[in-house]
Parts: C-alpha cells; structure tokens; sequence
C-alpha cells in the first residue's frame, strides 16, 4: 500500500454531474451519423441500428440518448426487467426522439433494459446494443466517490483507465454483469465485513481468522482497501463503486499469522466455491534479494488450479512488487539503499507460472515509480503514483489510514490514498470477475491469454537505455518487460470472453540441464564484462506451438546474484531480460547466490518452442566507488540452467 | 511495506536522533551492515536452505499478556518490543545479556503456552527476510504409502498429526514444540532418508504492498 502525498480535491460529485459523465463516457451525444441506408437505384431500405445507446439514471426515471441516425425521423424504444430485450420481449414506447426519459419509476428497482430502433419510410431498422440502468435518487444511492475514482474513469487523462463502464452498462446475456454470483477471497490483512460499502457483498460465515479462527477476519487496514477496489458496493449510496460491485467477498488474514501453512491453506480454502483469489502481498519489497516460496505453497497452486471451479481452476492474482525504487523511506537508516531495486521475477511467489502477476501505472498511463518490471508480469493496472492515490474504503471511523480527514476524505471511512501493485491487483480480479460472469467455462489459462490478448498498450513510446521497451514477440505480441502485454481493458477482455473458445490441453516440456557455455571448461563469468557467457538448449519435438509460459531454472556458485544481468533468447528471436545488475540490503551480503532459482516469463506467448534457446549471463558489477558500502570484489561461475517450457499444441 | 509501518520508522529514526545503526537496530535488532554469522540448515524437500540467526531478537507467537506482564519482559526487564503491525506476532529486542536461543528455550520449557522462536534471516543480514518457529513442522510421506502404512510410521516415532493436509497425499502437519526444537526435529527426519520432505511450519515475513 502506498500513501500519496496529494489531496484530491473534494467530491465533485452531483446527479447531473454523473449523468453528464455517464452519457459521455458511454459516447452520448457523439453525432456519428450512420451511413446512408440506400443507394441510388435500389428501393429504400430501413435505417440501420443506432451507433449505441445510452441508459443514465435519474431520481425516479432514466434517461435514453442515443446518436441521430440518418434517414430516421423517429425511433421505437423497447424496454424490460430482463436482460436480453428485444423487440419482441420488451415494452415498446413509440416515435421517441433522443434524448428520451422513461419515467414513473420507483427508485431501487430494475434494473432496466432497453434497446432503441430507427424507423425511416421503409420501416423499422434493427436494434441498438442493449443498455440498462436503474432509477436511484442520486443523493442517496449514488456511489458519492465514483467520480474521484478515476481508474474507473479517468478524465484528466482520458482514456487511461480500466474502461469498465460500457461493461456494467451493456450486460450480455447473463442478466448480470456486475460480477454477482462470482466469489473473491482476499488473502490479506484482515477485512472489515461490516463496513457500510462492503458489507452486502461479504458472504457472511465463510472468510477465516487464523488467529483466532473464527469466521471473522475483522481487522485489516490494507485488506479492507483491497476489498473496496474489486468489490465495493454501488449505487448504494455510500462511497464507492468497486470493479465487480456485486461480487461476493471472503476474506482470509494470512498476513496476521503468515505461516508456511496457513500460506497453502489460504490459496486453496473454500475451493471451489471461490472463483478467484486475490493477494496483495509478497516477502519484503526494495530489498533486491531473493525470495523463494516453499514448496508446500507450490501444492497448493497446483491443487487449486487443478481442482478449482469444478476442475476449471481458480484464478490466482499477484502483486508484481513495490520494489522498483529499491528501498527509499529513510535515508537515515542502514535499510536505505535506492539501488536495492527489486525485479518481480526474484519474488518465488509472483513469477509462478500459475499466477497472473500485476504491475502498476499511474494516472497518466506511465509505469508507477514502485512498479517493478519483470518478463513474468502480464500485465497491469491503474494504481497510485506521485501525483494522485486510488479512491476506495477504509476501516471505519479512525481505524484505518484515514485516521483524521484531512489531507484524506472528510469520511473516514474512505481513503484516496491507497495504492501499489496491491491496488492494481484486485482491479485486475474486478476484471476477471466480470470475465468469468461473462462465460463460466473459462480456465485458468484462458483467463491468462484473454488478459494478455485484450490488454491495451500503454506508453507505446516508452524507451530505456537499450531503445525501445515495446517490442514484438516472434508471435506479433507487443511486451514490455515494465508493462507485460499492456493495461487491462475491461471491456475487450469482457468481450472476448463472451465468444471465446478455451485453449488445447496444457503440455509441457522440460529440457535437460545443460552445464555447458561459450567460455569453456571453466565456466567463469568474466567479471564488469559486457559481453558475458553464454549457453544453449535446443528444443525439439516438444509438440508445444504456442507457448503460454517458459521457466528457466538457473544456479551459479557466483556469491553475489545481484551482479549478474540473466537474459533469455527464444529460436524465435524475442528476448526476456530475467534478472539485472543491482544491490541488495546489507551490503556485499544481501544477495545470495542463485542456486536452483527458477525464473519465469509471459513474454514467449505464442511462440513455437522447438529451436535453439539461449541464456546469456553478464556480471555487469562495476568498480564500486570508496565510500559505497559496496565492493566488487565477487567473481563466480555457471552452474547449470534448465528449460520447461508450458503451452499448448494448436 | 504498508505505508504506516514506513512511517512508524521514520518516526523511530527522529525519535533515535537519526542515528542509522540505531534506527536499523531498532527495527529489526541489530544494524544491517552487521554481518549475521550462526547459520542453520533446513530443507525444503531436496532443496537445501541456509538461516542466519539474529543475536538480538525473539518472536513472541499469539501474545496474550501485556508487555509488562509478559514472562519475558520478566526474566529480561530491559528487553522490549518492537514496533510492528502483526496481531499474531511480536518481536522483542533482547539487551545482549541472553541469546534469543537461550532465552527462548528457557521460556517455552517453563511455560506450557509459550510460544517463544530466535529470528533468522534468508541472508546473512538482519535486514534480510525474517522466519522464525511458532511450532510445528510439515512432513511430505512417501505418496505411494498407504494410510495406514503411514500412519504407523508415524505413530513407531512418537510423531502427532495435528492436521492431515488434502492438498496431497500423505501431507502432515505435526506437532512439535516452537523454537529450535521445531528445526532440529524436521532436520533428523529429513536425514533418515524415510521422509520426501519435512521442514518447519515457518513464520515468514511478509507485506502488504
């Protein structure tokens, strides 16, 4: 979690402020007028479909607009209480023109669907795209925060948000899209299960305390942000709206007693009645050191992905990491250390291939100064930067990080500055929840590919000191070591789930170890060098086409890991810088060895595997200056490294 | 790390004047440019893992007493605890008169509830990732083991299940006193060869982020 330093300016919100802004960013009031619907020569024909339609709520009525459509003087509008309205199904109210208000509603039911006609001298033309609404009186059941929530809504800088809002606006076929019936555990902190936001959506005796065990993990200044994110309650007049905020939420406090057990027990409890599991939370951050997870832990994934929603898998969602900046709270402690910047692949538990590993940007679409970059994140989500946090719920009263009001919100029970890969992560579980409420019989690989094929790229021009950090993958995939496959998009991913065909059966190869490299019997990494060493596995009949996730498991007796810059070359071309120079906390010390640590990356997706791979190794440890409490004195050799390599046949 | 614990170091290093080695020494013992030297060995299955022990702390898992009540604020007046957001778990600084070792097997042999464990580090500094031993270690059995083979097993060697896990076969969660004697024992089961894996039901450090 991190703490921005801004205050936003107060709420700014109204009902017809929200209106204004729910029809713009639905594109209301576009004037895109359809193409002509006849041609010279031909009979007239019916007007074509509205463009798109837009339903915005009111205090007892609901407001349509919907963008003129040539040749179509008036329109039909069609309505009902269930999803899928068509113009068979739903009430028709005839000859409207938009704007139109579908008044006499009570407040609090629905919601209401509607979709729109053109009618022209030829007849009725084909319906626009559903949309649905629900009357509320905005003072008392709008989310009076929504509009500060801007990775929601970004209007400063347009576009750079998660685009949910057509999702929530345009339910498919499920009658739903605001993620009910989808369960979310929150492996964190705690949870507050009362809180006025949150508490309709906690599914009431199935979270867990592992101090006390009981069934309440009350408690929990972080995990009770997180849960605001994904799943905060709307039009509830209270707050704040979360991704899905009709999602169900648990909650376990691991990090109350963060045991090697309770670690498994968290990632595998109320399988398989819980869709997807959230954790925000990782070993240390800004450390640049290693840090393994245990192989119980390992069980446990695989059991869930194994075994989770009915042998579909659970989701796993990771926090890549606030270490990018290394450690730079108090330059007056000895922990201090800017270069201690940590990559998200040393983390043991982000960089397993069974989990959706997140980044973070800010406001402004660019990587978030914690952010870590890694070839095994796929992908990101708004979080907090320099400038602005992330609007969402807080402990009640003066319990959690808004202990005071001011420089936060007024309500203590809201907080605009939370952040981190912990925010950005459950924005992404938000997502998932709408993706698995779209289409149920989505896998756990295909929630992976959906992500990585919808994600949209952010900051194309972002470039480092080797050029370029966008580049194309031998698949046609845009990456980014510090973006993945891009920002989330809700509404791609949404979509694309609700067509999608799930992928072939997982196969996998593993390769033999292979010891040998370029610089002979010895092995030796030569020391501040450039060029380092490199070695080979060739890959044939692996029968995997499109690669998912390649693992590279890597030891050298080099004492000092944070020397070494890891690179990894596909047959195909595309490369994955898996480790870089860096220091670790405690001087000389901190950074062990690398001894059988496995590294990961998305970044082959969709590559053939057979073919000669590459590992490059380069100690790029320079003279350290006098007084650095680092020296370069380290020099060691190559061990060993391994292939296994996940993905599909077709 | 959380925001208020960053900031509750940043106050601790104005409350200690700024001085590096004391505003790191509050926070996790001893200063983290102090090379930690006493290492042990456990094994995660077939992987092998080195722990530096801390000189200077000992977690204290489900405290129940108050700090002046605790018995071992008692034994050691001049032992503190430490800032920290984990309800269940404190640490307690010791004042270099007792190792945490010591300290922490005199504890827990006196008090049938105590829950008392040195500190070791992932590398050989105190600033490194912290574990310590609330009890308790997991044993993997050979999969291909009956039930009742390995339940026998386990009972010849006087070893109590305190849960079955179902996450794979023939998992266990077993019952062991906290502290070292947690690590010594799942270190001799190992050796035997009989088991795949045993190793500590570790307490880890972690955070949220």
């Amino acid at each position: 979690m991190r703490k921005t330093s801004i205050r936003l300016t107060n709420p700014w919100y109204s009902p017809i402020l929200l209106l204004l802004l729910l029809t713009a960013c639905s594109g209301g009031g576009k004037s895109n007028p359809a193409p002509l619907t006849y041609a010279p020569g031909l009979a007239p024909q019916a007007p074509s479909a509205p463009a798109s339609l837009t339903a915005a709520q009111g205090d007892g009525f609901i407001t349509l607009t919907w963008p003129v459509t040539s040749g179509a003087p008036s329109y039909n509008l069609y309505w009902s209480t269930r999803s899928g309205v068509t113009v068979s199904s739903g009430t028709k109210i005839s000859s409207v023109t938009s704007p139109q208000i579908h008044g006499g509603l009570t407040n609090g039911t629905g919601p209401y669907y509607y979709i729109v006609t053109a009618v022209g001298s030829a007849g009725e033309g084909p319906a626009s795209t559903q949309a649905v609404a629900s009357p509320a009186n905005g003072a008392t059941l709008a989310d009076p925060l929504f509009t500060n929530q801007w990775h929601l809504n970004n209007t400063t800088f347009t576009g750079e948000d998660i685009k949910v809002i057509p999702v929530w606006n345009t339910c498919g076929t499920g009658n739903t899209c605001r993620g009910e019936g989808i369960r979310i555990a929150l492996v964190d902190d705690g949870l507050e299960i009362k809180h006025e936001d949150l508490s309709a959506n906690v599914a009431t005796g199935f979270s867990y305390n592992y101090v006390d065990n009981t069934n309440d993990p009350t408690g929990g200044e972080h995990g009770s942000s997180v849960a605001g994110v994904v799943a905060a309650r709307d039009l509830n007049g209270l707050g704040v709206r979360g991704v899905a905020p009709r999602a169900n939420l648990v909650a376990y406090n691991f990090l109350a007693a963060s045991t090697v057990s309770n670690a498994a027990d968290a990632e595998i409890r109320g399988t398989p009645d819980v869709h997807i599991y959230n954790n925000s939370w990782g070993p240390p951050d800004g450390q640049g050191a290693l840090a393994a997870s245990d192989s119980l832990w390992n069980i446990a994934i695989a059991y869930g992905l194994v075994n989770g929603r009915g042998g579909k898998g659970s989701i796993y969602l990771w926090a890549g990491g606030n270490g990018a900046a290394g450690d730079r709270v108090d330059p007056a402690s000895s922990n201090y250390c800017p270069t201690c910047v940590d990559n998200s692949n040393y983390d043991g538990y982000a960089n397993h291939h069974g989990v959706i590993a997140v980044c973070a940007v800010g406001s402004n679409g660019l990587a978030a100064y914690y952010s870590e970059a890694g070839a095994n994140l796929l992908l990101c989500a708004p979080s907090s930067d320099t400038t602005i946090g992330i609007t969402t719920t807080d402990r009640s009263g003066a319990l959690g990080s808004n202990a005071s009001g001011a420089p936060d919100y007024p309500d203590l029970n809201y907080t605009n500055a939370f952040g981190g890969t912990s925010s950005a992560t459950p924005t992404v579980a938000g997502v998932v929840a709408l993706m698995l409420q779209a289409n149920p019989n989505l896998g756990w690989r295909d929630v992976r590919k959906i992500l990585a094929d919808t994600a949209r790229v952010n900051n194309p021009l972002d470039s480092g000191p080797s050029g370029p950090e966008w580049t194309t993958n031998g698949a046609g995939y845009p990456v980014n070591h510090r973006y993945g496959f891009g920002v989330v998009d809700a509404t791609a991913a949404v979509t694309a789930a609700r067509t999608w065909t799930n992928l072939g059966p997982e196969l996998s190869y593993t390769s033999a170890f292979s010891t040998s490299t370029s610089a002979g019997p010895s092995n030796a990494i030569p020391d501040n060098n450039t060029t380092g060493i490199s070695s080979s596995i060739n890959v044939t009949g692996s029968g995997i086409t499109k690669i998912e996730t390649v693992e590279v498991t890597f030891s050298a007796n080099h004492p000092r890991s944070g020397d070494l810059e890891i690179t990894l070359t596909s047959p195909m071309g595309a490369k994955s810088i898996l480790a870089t120079r860096h220091d670790c906390v405690g001087g000389n010390t901190g950074c062990s060895a690398y001894s059988g640590w496995v590294f990961s990356s998305v970044r082959h997706l969709n590559e053939t595997a057979d073919g000669i791979w590459s590992l490059t190794v380069k100690d790029l440890a320079p003279p350290a200056p006098p007084a650095s409490i680092f020296t370069d004195v380290y020099t060691g050799t190559f061990q060993s490294w391994r292939l296994k390599i996940y993905g599909r046949a077709t | 790390m959380p925001h208020s614990s960053r900031l509750a170091l940043l106050l601790l290093a104005a409350i200690l004047g700024s001085d590096p080695a004391l505003a790191m020494a509050a926070a996790r013992g001893v200063a983290a440019s102090t090379p930690l030297t006493q290492t042990y060995t456990w094994y995660d299955g077939e992987q092998e893992r080195t722990v530096w022990i801390n000189p200077a702390l000992v977690a204290e898992f489900n405290p129940t007493a108050s700090e002046d009540k605790n018995a071992l604020k008692q034994a050691l007046p001049a032992a503190r605890v430490l800032p920290g957001k984990n309800t269940g778990m404190r640490l307690w600084q010791l004042d270099g008169s007792t190792t945490p070792t010591g300290m922490s097997r005199s504890l827990n042999s006196r008090l049938p509830q105590g829950k008392y464990s040195p500190v070791l580090h992932d590398s050989p500094t105190a600033a490194s990732r912290m574990r310590a031993l609330p009890g308790n270690i997991i044993v993997y059995l050979n999969p291909a083991w009956s039930e009742a083979r390995a339940r026998a097993w386990l009972q010849s060697r006087g070893l109590v299940v305190v849960k079955k896990l179902d996450i794979g076969t023939n998992i266990s969660i077993l019952k062991t006193d906290p502290g070292l004697a947690a690590l010594e024992l799942a270190n001799t089961l190992y050796r035997t060869g009989e088991v795949v894996a045993a190793f500590p039901d570790w307490w880890q450090e972690t955070v949220a982020r």
